[in-house]
């Protein structure tokens, strides 16, 4: 047999010599899934089928057989305190980290410690911060009569604070009630525009609303499921149109992992333990938040119904 | 001069930057030149903890009252300001209180330095993903006997060969075997100098505690911490903007530090129980929870 290249994966002494990683790695029954995902999935192969090359395909079907060995796994969560949670549950499947590349081709977003899936605190501070911003834009557009590009609003909303003040979208929105896009029922801030500088903070001024990680209330790995995308003009995509989506390419599916409906997280807000803590900017973070997770939702392939919770 | 020992437990990543790196992330945390290990620097805590105290203060006594919390922060240190609140007993006390501890800008009659010394938090123990456990809880002989000389406790342990792995419990092996990322060490039960110690320590998950040697462990706490992805989406396209793609390294959650205060005698010192360190406070990062060593 030839010298396999991943017997020389590191000068470590302990080794990661194949035949050893690939017994324990069968035998475990509490892996960290981030690290078993990204790290071990080579191990599950044989030397030889590793040496000839593995497609995406085969590591799917090897990475369901090993998640529904490990599905009684299970992980006791810290929780955090903080000053306002809720929680939703997934309505359809949700795919978070998709573009980190993996054997799958897909990628998944597991925690670093504790190997759960979760959504990072900055996509949701995000999130919550587009769904103001839309609403924003459309109050203007309804008093201006013309569309303004959100990110002259965006810019309008950092600016310094003497500069804000002098804009004339300040006054456009000073003491009038904002309605929040698709809040239902439907929800207005007065001075939103001041609301936005408090919550998300500018390049002067850090935010005065914490969003916390959110993860799974229970999480275990039968929650996991392998879903399935299937290209069918790949040709066309690849030469960016250059060849035409013709009947005669064959579909090429590709199995990428994803996180089922009906999974249960929470969302943690805090004030900023430093801040000034008025008590209506954690109720306005948990309506915007609310509203984009409800109606925009996070992660990959959100435009085919993946990543929206419902409550 | 009285020390008290405190462990810090990294609750969510903590990110004590370094500024911009050439390393293969863009922005790595703050290590100690000699040994590479990833620290909370001295003066950050002190900056953290001040911090912590004059808002408290502030929000007491002077939220709504149209003080800046920089007009605290300058009668705090020089006493120019000449603050007067409704409470004028206990602000003083206060006042002073953070005079002592954090000192002042040499511009009051007594202007001095502070009488508490914070030193900086050193790493003790380091989450490691693993196959068996979920995650385990490193260290090394080195930083142990560094905790013992700093804390003037002593702590016997053996030194593991490269290829062995000390375990508080067996049960983290899998055949006589841990793993630690990917790579596999022959599992031995700890001695009783270590099941001591830790013990000692009264720390939550203290059976996910392993000792490997020091060249095994720096090399882990060097390029086993945790590395998010960051990106910049665009508000009008709502696809990622062009040139912005960033990577931030994080000590994980989970991690343990020691840090020593040393306290003036008479001077009454408690650090903060919760406190937030480093940067990207506002997307939950860098929360960690102190909690006092008994000697």
């Amino acid at each position: 047999m030839k010298q396999s290249r991943i017997k020389n994966f590191s000068e470590l002494p302990g080794g990661s010599v194949h035949s050893a990683v690939k017994r324990l790695s069968e035998k475990s029954r509490n892996p960290n899934l981030g690290l078993l995902f990204y790290k071990l999935l080579p191990f599950w192969f044989e030397v030889d089928e590793l040496e000839r090359g593995i497609k995406s395909q085969h590591s799917a079907e090897r990475l369901a057989s090993i998640l529904e060995k490990v599905k009684s796994y299970s992980i006791r969560l810290p929780a955090v305190p903080c000053q306002k949670s809720f929680k939703l549950k997934t309505a359809y499947r949700l795919v978070v980290g998709m573009g980190y590349p993996s054997l799958l081709e897909n990628g998944f977003l597991f925690h670093h410690t504790y190997g759960v899936p979760y959504i990072d605190g900055a996509t949701l501070k995000g999130l919550a911060r587009h769904v103001l911003l839309l609403s924003i834009q459309e109050a203007l557009s309804e008093r201006l009569g013309e569309e303004k590009p959100l990110s002259e609003i965006e810019k309008f909303l950092l600016s310094e604070e003497e500069n804000f003040r002098k804009h004339r979208f300040f006054e456009e929105l000073r003491n009038r009630e904002v309605e929040i896009v698709l809040s239902e029922p439907s929800v207005k801030f007065k001075d939103a525009h001041i609301t936005f500088r408090k919550i998300f903070g500018t390049l002067e001024k850090r935010g005065q609303i914490i969003f916390y990680d959110a993860f799974p209330e229970k999480f275990s790995p039968d929650q996991l499921e392998l879903d399935i995308m299937n290209p069918h003009y790949s040709e066309y995509y690849q030469s960016k149109g250059q060849k035409p989506p013709a009947d005669w390419q064959n579909p090429v599916p590709v199995k990428f992992l994803t996180l089922k409906r009906g999974v249960v997280f929470r969302f943690c807000l805090d004030y900023e333990p430093l801040g000034e803590q008025e008590p209506e900017l954690p109720e306005y973070a948990e309506v915007l938040l609310r509203t984009g997770l409800q109606n925009f939702g996070v992660g990959g392939k959100k435009a085919k119904g993946y990543g929206w919770f419902e409550p | 001069m009285n020390r008290r020992t405190y462990l810090l437990k990294v609750l969510t990543p903590l990110h004590v930057g370094a500024g911009q790196g050439l390393s293969h992330v863009d922005l790595p945390i703050v290590r100690e030149v000699h040994t590479g290990f990833p620290l909370v620097p001295g003066s950050s805590l002190k900056g953290c903890i001040r911090e912590y105290h004059l808002r408290r203060v502030w929000r007491e006594y002077f939220a709504d009252k149209g003080v800046n919390l920089s007009d605290l922060d300058e009668e705090v240190s020089s006493g120019r300001k000449k603050l007067r609140a409704i409470n004028e007993d206990s602000f003083k006390k206060d006042l002073e209180y953070m005079r002592q501890v954090f000192g002042t800008a040499g511009e009051l009659e007594e202007g001095n330095a502070g009488k508490v010394v914070f030193t900086d938090a050193r790493l003790l123990f380091f989450p490691v993903r693993s196959v068996s456990h979920i995650f385990l809880l490193v260290t090394c002989p080195y930083a142990l006997q560094r905790y013992a000389r700093d804390t003037g406790k002593e702590i016997r342990v053996e030194s593991p060969k490269d290829s062995e792995a000390f375990c508080y419990s067996m049960e983290v092996a899998i055949d006589n075997r841990v793993m630690l990322e990917e790579f596999v060490f022959d599992a031995k039960p700890a001695g009783e100098g270590l099941v001591g110690f830790v013990n000692s320590l009264g720390i939550e998950d203290k059976q996910r505690v392993v000792l490997v040697s020091d060249t095994v462990f720096s090399e882990l706490v060097q390029s086993y911490t945790e590395v998010q992805t960051h990106v910049k989406i665009d508000p009008d396209s709502g696809t990622v903007k062009k040139g912005p793609l960033w990577t931030t390294e994080y000590l994980p959650a989970e991690s343990v530090l020691y840090v020593n205060f040393f306290v003036e005698d008479g001077v009454e010192f408690s650090a903060p129980s919760e406190i937030w360190l480093g940067g990207d406070m506002t997307t939950g990062k860098g929360l960690v929870k102190l909690r006092e060593v008994k000697p």
